[in-house]
């Protein structure tokens, strides 16, 4: 077994040290490289590719950004990250494009290596390291999205107003529409109309507020290669908009219903990987689906060790998402393999996302997942056996828009 | 195009002047503010992860500490051999020659850390400190120090200041406002280097030499960089106020005509330069140790 390999990159060496220092009790785990500049942290590179690069961003002669960027272009596959004391946004936000997680100076070091450790061992369950190997190998993940990260930003900040809150989601038309369309949904059962952004915002609050943002960005900002038909993936976030919209009525807890909400929404991100960035695996997997229409995680991981669910997993644990939602949505294609107490978060995804698919088959792109099947044994293990039949009504009207 | 007008504008001159610079210099140490931020971030970064290792090599030492008590007590009734293979288990397992080298490596470092911060927070109390309305005597030495301290993150990826600070006697001046004289001729030294780098003509940082001379009834202050140089056509013009050879947003363009102001009818002293192309430039201010004539 080979150990996650992690290159340190920072002017201040007492800073390299003191990093080296923290991160002690790793060192039997993962093997660190604390290097001073950027040119020899490019040197390092082209001796042996690391998993992570953590890289400071003012500094002389070659700053943070064009290392980073450097290392996008040559080393797609290394995770990049920022540990940056830079205060000015401006700045920062240049080097949004390049890299997947952002931490600032002076960080937490359990923040820091809670960040390392998942990235490293995503809490997803992809037990066998050559899988997660093949995911990191296979593709360049894609950067955190811009409003998204700038959202996630200003939220650690305990002292955020909604002024700037507001003033960050009002960058974005799209979106705020979006919020707008949102809070006057039923689901949040709005009595009189809101039509002001920074009402719907307080009302919202800022968390789903952030999850929403990505939720939209994301399909946003993969980019479509010219052979897949646009109307590929507007179905297929019709079909993740449907699966958020039906899982959160399973949960009565408010908190539980919107975590349940972007779960769905994210949940099908691999499948997106996959269209936008393994074209060609995409191909192999529509053909056999088209062919035999057995469940399309079965052909997955036949073909490659892994389904679309770990792969989405696997570049939400990188962008820093929480746990629970990353592990759901790793699971949601077969919850059953992983024995839990008590309904949870990939079983409602699960089972909304087969219900969606029996009640909206295929759609104009004949978007499809395979044969739809519901596990009932299994659902009635878990306590949930007597909701099916409401939560299939559900279905059948469930909102296509959020 | 606006002219500042020190003399004949209504209010009395000298308070016009003392607010004039006064403004500029809140405006430099808000410009200065991301850079400061930066020089305490880092520090704070280092002395965080020195203290949590500490934190975490204290508790590996006490459980160490415990094996040894028992080892203690187990000697006291004969111990054998198995007793001394646990305790040099215990050892490995608390990573102890680790710990034994690093820890006052840490410990030092903490130390360097919270020196680096103070050090930072003092020189900002100096150099923001406001003057009174009448010359105080002041250390011109320890004032430089401060600016330079302050403006670190401004100069210190494009070039290392070195000092060479002669015996001054303290001088009757306005010390916040000539803080700010020291910190433009710093950021103009600082930019001259990085325009040199830039442009590829060198690709080494560069050198600011920071000295200061007393002579008779005269203290001298010499600002010299290792930058390209001021060309001929625009030397007569680098006091007018708005003059600028910088892009937008990197200077105002006042900050030399802001400090002969400020030298020569604040303090009664002088400014010039000596430039050379491809040398680089020396600033110098000369000062009457007790102050302007009445």
């Amino acid at each position: 077994m080979t150990r996650p390999r992690m290159l340190f990159v920072d002017d201040e060496p007492q800073v390299l040290d003191g990093l080296k220092d923290m991160l002690r009790t790793k060192r039997s785990e993962w093997e660190m490289d604390f290097v001073a500049s950027g040119q020899e942290a490019l040197r390092r590179l082209a001796d042996a590719p690391y998993d992570v690069i953590v890289s400071d961003l003012r500094m002389p002669e070659m700053d943070g950004m064009t290392l980073l960027r450097t290392v996008q272009r040559q080393y797609p596959r290394t995770i990049r990250f920022v540990l940056s004391g830079n205060t000015e946004l401006a700045q920062t936000l240049k080097t949004v494009p390049y890299a997947h997680q952002f931490l600032t100076k002076p960080c937490n070091p359990k923040v820091l290596r809670t960040a390392l450790e998942r990235t490293c061992n995503p809490p997803v369950l992809i037990q066998d390291e050559a899988v997660q190997r093949t995911i990191a190998g296979i593709v360049s993940l894609p950067s955190v999205p811009r409003l998204y990260w700038e959202l996630s930003r200003a939220a650690q900040d305990p002292k955020v107003t909604f002024d700037a809150i507001t003033a960050i989601v009002k960058q974005d038309t799209a979106v705020c529409a979006k919020i707008i369309h949102l809070v006057n949904s039923v689901f949040f059962g709005t009595i009189q109309k809101i039509t002001d952004i920074e009402k719907a915002i307080r009302y919202l609050g800022i968390n789903l507020v952030k999850n929403l943002v990505l939720s939209i960005e994301l399909f946003s900002s993969f980019e479509r290669p010219r052979r897949v038909r646009p109307a590929l993936l507007a179905d297929l976030q019709l079909h993740s908009v449907r699966v958020a919209n039906l899982a959160r009525q399973m949960f009565p807890d408010k908190e539980r219903a919107e975590e349940a909400f972007v779960a769905g929404l994210l949940h099908d991100i691999g499948l997106l990987i996959q269209i936008c960035h393994l074209p060609e695996q995409y191909a192999e997997v529509k053909a056999e689906l088209t062919r035999t229409n057995r469940p399309i995680h079965h052909i997955e991981r036949e073909r490659f060790g892994f389904d679309h669910g770990q792969l989405g997993a696997y570049l939400l644990g990188v962008w820093g998402i929480p746990a629970g939602t990353v592990d759901a949505v790793a699971r949601h294609a077969s919850p059953m393999d992983h024995p839990h107490e008590g309904f949870q978060l990939a079983d409602a995804l699960y089972v909304s996302e087969q219900l969606v698919h029996q009640q909206f088959p295929y759609g104009e792109s004949s978007f499809s997942e395979g044969e739809p099947s519901l596990d009932y044994v299994y659902l009635e293990g878990q306590g949930v056996g007597r909701d099916v039949m409401r939560w299939r009504e559900l279905a059948k009207g469930v909102p296509d828009r959020v | 195009m606006p002219q500042p007008s020190v003399n004949g504008g209504p209010d009395h001159p000298a308070l016009q002047e003392l607010g004039l610079s006064h403004a500029q210099r809140l405006e430099s140490v808000g410009r200065l503010a991301a850079g400061i931020a930066h020089e305490i971030n880092t520090p704070i970064q280092f002395v965080g992860d020195s203290l949590y290792f500490l934190d975490d090599a204290f508790r590996d030492l006490c459980t160490l500490l415990k094996a040894y008590q028992t080892f203690r007590d187990e000697v006291a009734t004969g111990a054998g051999a198995a007793a001394i293979a646990r305790i040099l288990e215990a050892e490995e397992t608390s990573d102890l020659a680790y710990l034994l080298e690093r820890i006052p490596v840490a410990v030092a470092r903490a130390i360097d850390g919270v020196d680096r911060v103070s050090t930072i927070v003092t020189a900002m109390r100096d150099f923001a400190y406001p003057d009174a309305l009448e010359p105080q005597p002041a250390d011109l030495n320890g004032a430089l120090k401060s600016t330079i301290t302050v403006a670190r993150g401004e100069f210190k990826h494009v070039a290392t200041v070195e000092t060479d600070f002669g015996v001054l006697p303290t001088v009757r001046c306005r010390i916040g406002d000539l803080n700010q004289v020291f910190l433009n001729l710093l950021i103009n030294a600082a930019h001259a280097i990085e325009d040199t780098l830039r442009a590829g003509t060198v690709s080494r940082p560069g050198v600011i030499t920071v000295r200061t001379r007393h002579e008779g009834g005269l203290v001298m202050i010499a600002v010299a960089d290792t930058g390209a140089g001021i060309p001929e056509a625009i030397r007569e013009r680098i006091f007018d106020p708005f003059f600028t050879s910088k892009e937008a947003g990197r200077g105002t363009g006042q900050g030399l005509a802001i400090a002969r102001t400020l030298i020569e009818e604040g303090h009664g002293g002088r400014i010039w330069f000596e430039t050379e192309l491809g040398t680089g430039t020396t600033f110098y201010v000369e000062l009457p140790v007790e102050g302007r004539a009445p």
